[in-house]
């Protein structure tokens, strides 16, 4: 909104953007695209860990005696399990192709 | 939808199955009550479920799962069941002592059914988890 001097070369900007995006992995060389695969892993390992917090706080409401929802706490600690498998599973997935491409002989 | 969404499903089933023990326990527990606030023996309560959309404004497939909700528990409208007892102190001018119109047997089957439907949605809970876990195998 306010960068009306910077933001004047917009089209060239988006242009670079789009490209970066064909590409896969965005530099994000000072334009800062929003979409980039940080952006998105940096998005996804927060929400995991979120449900970390909500699964820590039904344990110490279920702890403090206040919630005797036995199985609301268990699901949530299978829920906070499942996304953190699966975020680990992602994980190994990256760094497989990273050590992949770093391991290509030139 | 997802596989999450299935948990919380899940979970409604049994906080609901968790919320027909606790009745069945009232009932069990006052099957023989004869005074109450309101005056007049203890009435049998029912939990009311009522099948709730899990998502009304998804897609139609989303708007096809339902959750299930304790509406609340209502007092049956079964008539007490009367006794001859004329020494009992809240025997009425005939002699006739009204008790709870909780019969115990039925109780007694509520109790199982609750204890099993609870067992067959923490399944449900265990199919979820092993189909994740399944997912998260592929191309391992």
């Amino acid at each position: 909104m306010i960068i009306t001097a910077a933001g004047a070369p917009s089209i060239p900007i988006t242009e670079v953007r789009s490209s970066e995006g064909v590409g896969g992995v965005g530099v994000g060389s000072g334009a800062a695209p929003k979409n980039t695969f940080a952006d998105k892993l940096t998005k996804a390992v927060d929400g995991v860990s979120n449900q970390q917090l909500a699964a820590d706080d039904k344990l110490a409401e279920l702890a403090s005696g206040e919630n005797v929802d036995l199985h609301g706490t268990m699901i949530a600690l299978e829920e906070a399990e499942i996304t953190l498998r699966t975020m680990t599973s992602v994980r190994d997935k990256v760094v497989g192709a990273y050590q992949e491409i770093m391991n290509m002989s030139i | 939808m997802n596989l999450l969404d299935t948990l919380q499903i899940t979970a409604s089933g049994l906080t609901a199955q968790r919320l027909r023990l606790q009745t069945v326990a009232s009932n069990m527990a006052n099957a023989r009550t004869t005074r109450t606030e309101e005056g007049g023996p203890y009435k049998k309560q029912v939990p009311l479920l009522e099948a709730v959309q899990d998502d009304p404004f998804g897609s139609n497939l989303d708007r096809a799962m339902t959750r299930v909700e304790v509406m609340g528990v209502v007092e049956s409208e079964d008539p007490p069941v009367m006794v001859h007892d004329p020494g009992h102190p809240d025997a009425d001018a005939e002699g006739y002592v009204a008790y709870p119109n909780v019969n115990v047997l039925e109780e007694m089957v509520d109790l199982m059914t609750t204890a099993r439907t609870y067992e067959a949605n923490a399944n449900v809970l265990d199919v979820t988890d092993t189909m994740a876990n399944t997912a998260l195998e592929i191309g391992r």
